[in-house]
Formats: C-alpha cells, structure tokens, sequence
C-alpha cells in the first residue's frame, strides 16, 4: 500500500538528513512506526502525508504519489499530530465543512465513535481539555475512510478509560486495504493491535516487517528464568520475557515493546540480524 | 450532516473553491464582521458636521487605520493552534486554494475595508453643511489619479507597494514555522520603510534638479494656495521625473508578482 522508495529528506541544504535513504513497503493494517526521540518519525509521517517533499526518492500510496496535487488523489491519506488544531466552534461543525472533501466519511461511524469517548461533539472546542480534544479529532479522523491514516501518539493525553474505547475503534473502524500508521513510544498500549513494525533509528530504517515476519524469526516465551539460548531477557512484573532466536512452529503474538525495547539494547545488532535473516 | 458535496475529479472546480471558502468560514466570517463594523464607524464619523480640525484627525487616523487593516489582513489566517497541516491536506488542488486566498485578500477584503468610507468620502463632497475648503480640497484630490499623469503613477505605486506588502504579509504566514505573527509584522513595516524610502529619494533627485535648475540664488517660493494645490505642485516635481518613477513602479510591479509566484509555490510545495 505504502512504497518508500529511498527516502532522503534534509530540513535544509547543510543540514543532517532527517531521513537517510528509507525503502520499505508498508501493507494494510495497523502498524507501529517506532524510534527514539529524532529517530525522523514525525518526518516520515510528513513525507507520507505529502506535507515534505523528500530531497530525493519516491513515496507512494498504491502508484499514485505522496506529493501529487490532484484533488483526485490527494484524499487518499490524512495526518493527525500532536499539533492539528481543527478549526471550528465545535468538532461537529469542523466536521460538517471537512468532510465534504471525503467522500467515505461516515456520520454514523463519527457518531458512534464519539459516544465511545463520551463525547457529543457539539461541546465547544475551546472549552474541550487537551484529552478530550483529542479524543473528538481521533473520533473524526477513524471515520473518514482514507487510504492511509497517520497519527502521532495518538494516545497522549488519553486516559485509561479512552484507550481502551481508542483499541476499540481501531478493530472496527479499519477497513480492508487500509492502514493506519501509528508514531508511539507507548507500545504497550497498543500492542495488540500491530499488524507490522516499522524501526527508525537517526533517520535510518532498521527493520520494517509485519507481525508474521518477526514472529517467524523470533519467539517471545514468558518463563521462570533467562533462557540460555534467548537473545535478550527482560524481567517484567516477575515474569521473565525471552526473545529466543529462530524458533519454528513457534509462532505467537509479537510483544512489540519487548522487541523495541531489545532493539534498543546492546542484543539489538543480533536482533536485527535474525529478523533481515531469510527464513 | 453533509456526506459529501465536492466533485471528485481532477479539472479546476470552482465548487471545490467555494467548499474551501466555506471551510475558512469561522475565521473569516469574524474578520469581515471586524473590518465592516470598524469602517462604518468611520464612515459615520466621517460625516459628522464638526470642526476643521477634528475632521483632518479623523480623516488622517481613519486613512491610516484602514490602510493597516487591509495590510495586515492575512493575519486572520494564523490561529492559536496549527491549522496549515489540515488546510494542506484538504483535496483540492493549489490553484483552487490560491484564487479563493487571491480573491479573499484582493477583493473581499478591500471591499470590506474600503467600501463604505469611499462611498462616505463621496457623500463628503456632496454635502456643502460638513464641508471644509482645505478638507474638501484634498478629498476631491483623490479623483485626480483619472486625470492627471503623475497622480495616475503616484496611485500605481501605491496600489503596487500595497499588494506587494499583503502578499509578502501572506507569505510569512503560509511559510514560518515560528512567531508567525510577529514576523508578518515585521515584513509589512520593512516594505512600508523600503517604500518610504525610494519615495525619500524620489524626493532628494527632485530637489536637486531643481536647486540645479535655478542655480545658487535659491529657489522661489511657490504661491500659497488650496492644500491641494500645493501638494499636486510637489507631486508634479517628484513624479514629473517619469523615467524614474516608471522604474520604480516597475519594480513595485514585478515584486508583486513575484510574490504571487512565492505564495503559489508555498501552498503547491506543502512542504511544512
């Protein structure tokens, strides 16, 4: 669905790439775009967004490209971050001079997703707290019915409460062929819904695959001690989680922030060896 | 609620324009309700029958705060949260966002701004009771520009100067990531310093020619007369000189148009 074609992006002439040279096919699902803080997440999820025009390669959604200026085709992705502000007395009335731009927004999926939140969406913008602000945008943009919907840390500011409504909505509201790309360092919160991965490290990709790739390649196995032949363990709550190498028939639910959380440890050269593997 | 009424295709839509337009509805809607209440007060005030003096106050201060009203007019576009990401996105295509911002600064807002004390002005000229001669003489001066060559040029330059300030206005607001407001502020008085400027040495070229022209003995003084008169004698000194003046009306005019160009590239480039 989504094809990076050696994606080069530099803020300015002199400056270093945010993005270095970022190739991957992205198919349909929910997955995490993950890295640590200027990892260039934010940067790719412009270029997606066609909000940055990449210095040099090709991003596309299906054949059509990122950057296009054809009204045809533009509607095909949506970004919503940290920083959207979505005009308007009330998101209902936002809602009502947005929408019409998208021809598969659902009213009624919008509905249900604010009653989800608890939220009416006729309550004024300017007096919604940052959470619920955000749960109002996040209600709007599951029921616009793009391609390819970007959010970054979409669950900042949500409580306990809303996230879990928030995994809700992603189950019923992602069509077949669409995919949701989602910037978090929360993993956890999350987790069960990742249909793939995609790691970013100082503006380079250091694995993109989906749940069945990395599941095949690695096993997580939850034990009483530190398997011997485990390339990384991590204590959690009293259980011991093990990434173990190579394991067939093996195959089990990714826990993504173990896996982003050993990646980013010394295990991680070897990790990512094993994923990038052939099978 | 409206599912969807813009067409989906790839040709210029002014239907696609207008939904743009109405998208913007909560920031202009305010604006033009702003600038229409504040113009008709000045229109109002204008016709009052009150003394010579208070008539060349409101008039001068009216002029100034109109003029700064239509410059700093792209100002509505910067909101307290980062709209552009969404404007960005929206499909439609960047000549469609272009005429709806070009229409919006260039025609929907000098109406609001200059409608009504227009129509006041010349209801001034019409109305012996609130008259004064040296108001009324400066007023009527206005309509010059249709007859007279180097009131026609002075009005060039200024409607040039002006456009080129709103679009540069607009630029910093489509373009800067930071103090977006502060910025666009800055870029308006640094063009209206360059103008005043050049129109500093259009002055300074002029007085020297003449004082080469009569020679050491000084020059004579000019008779007094209707204020008008006197200006449209300093106005036939400074912009007899067409040659230059044509040149710097030139370059008002390409430095408008390249700033339609810069603005244009903003909104196809996206690039935020």
């Amino acid at each position: 669905m989504i094809e990076l074609d050696n994606i080069t992006f530099s803020y300015t002439k002199k400056s270093v790439p945010a993005l270095a040279s970022v190739t991957a096919d992205v198919g349909s699902g929910v997955v995490l775009l993950a890295g640590e803080n200027g990892a260039g997440k934010t940067t790719l999820l412009h270029v997606i967004a066609g909000l940055a025009h990449p210095t040099c390669g090709a991003c596309r959604i299906g054949e059509i490209s990122c950057t296009t200026d054809r009204p045809s085709e533009m509607g095909r992705s949506f970004l919503l971050e940290e920083r959207s502000y979505f005009p308007g007395k009330t998101i209902r009335k936002f809602a009502e001079l947005h929408s019409r731009f998208y021809p598969r927004f659902s009213p009624e999926l919008f509905s249900s997703n604010l009653e989800a939140f608890s939220l009416t969406g006729y309550e004024p913008m300017k007096s919604l707290s940052l959470g619920n602000r955000k749960k109002a945008q996040l209600a709007y943009v599951l029921a616009l019915g793009v391609d390819v919907l970007l959010l970054d840390e979409p669950t900042n500011g949500l409580d306990i409460e809303s996230k879990g409504a928030l995994r809700k909505m992603f189950a019923g509201s992602l069509r077949e062929g669409q995919t949701i790309m989602v910037s978090t360092h929360t993993v956890s919160e999350l987790e069960n819904l990742f249909d793939g991965v995609m790691i970013l490290s100082r503006g380079r990709l250091i694995y993109s695959g989906t749940e069945d790739d990395v599941s095949s390649r690695l096993a997580f196995e939850v034990s009483r001690a530190a398997e011997d032949e485990a390339l990384y363990a991590e204590v959690q709550m009293g259980r011991v989680l093990n990434i173990l190498p190579a394991i067939e028939d093996y195959p089990t639910r990714v826990d993504w922030r173990l896996l982003y959380s050993a990646l980013r440890s010394p295990a991680g050269g070897r990790i990512i060896d094993i994923l990038h593997s052939k099978k | 609620m409206i599912n969807s009424e813009i067409s989906v295709n790839d040709r210029f839509s002014w239907k696609r324009v207008a939904g743009f337009a109405a998208y913007h509805t909560p920031v202009i809607r305010g604006q033009l309700a702003l600038y229409f209440s504040v113009t008709i007060l000045f229109s109002l005030l204008m016709l009052l029958k009150i003394g010579e003096v208070a008539q060349v106050c409101i008039f001068t201060i009216m002029l100034t705060v109109l003029s700064y009203m239509f410059l700093f007019s792209p100002l509505a576009f910067v909101r307290a949260g980062d709209t552009r990401i969404i404007e960005r996105m929206i499909p439609a295509s960047s000549s469609e966002k272009f005429v709806f911002y070009m229409v919006y600064l260039f025609v929907m807002i000098p109406v609001s701004v200059f409608a009504f004390p227009e129509l006041s002005l010349w209801l001034y000229t019409k109305i012996p009771d609130i008259q004064h001669p040296d108001v009324l003489s400066l007023v009527s001066m206005r309509y010059q520009c249709f007859h007279d060559k180097s009131m026609a040029l002075l009005f060039l330059v200024n409607v040039f100067t002006s456009a080129a300030t709103v679009l540069t206005c607009f630029y910093v607001v489509m373009v800067a990531h930071t103090n977006r407001i502060i910025k666009a502020i800055i870029s308006v008085f640094v063009i209206q310093i360059v103008a005043g400027l050049a129109g500093a040495v259009h002055g300074f070229v002029s007085a020297f020619n003449e004082a080469l022209e009569i020679g050491l003995s000084g020059v004579p003084p000019k008779p007094l007369g209707l204020p008008q008169d006197q200006v449209m004698n300093i106005v036939h000194d400074i912009y007899g000189q067409s040659a230059f003046v044509i040149v710097t009306v030139l370059i008002m005019a390409a430095f408008t148009i390249v700033m339609l160009f810069l603005n244009y590239r903003a909104l196809n480039k996206r690039n935020l």
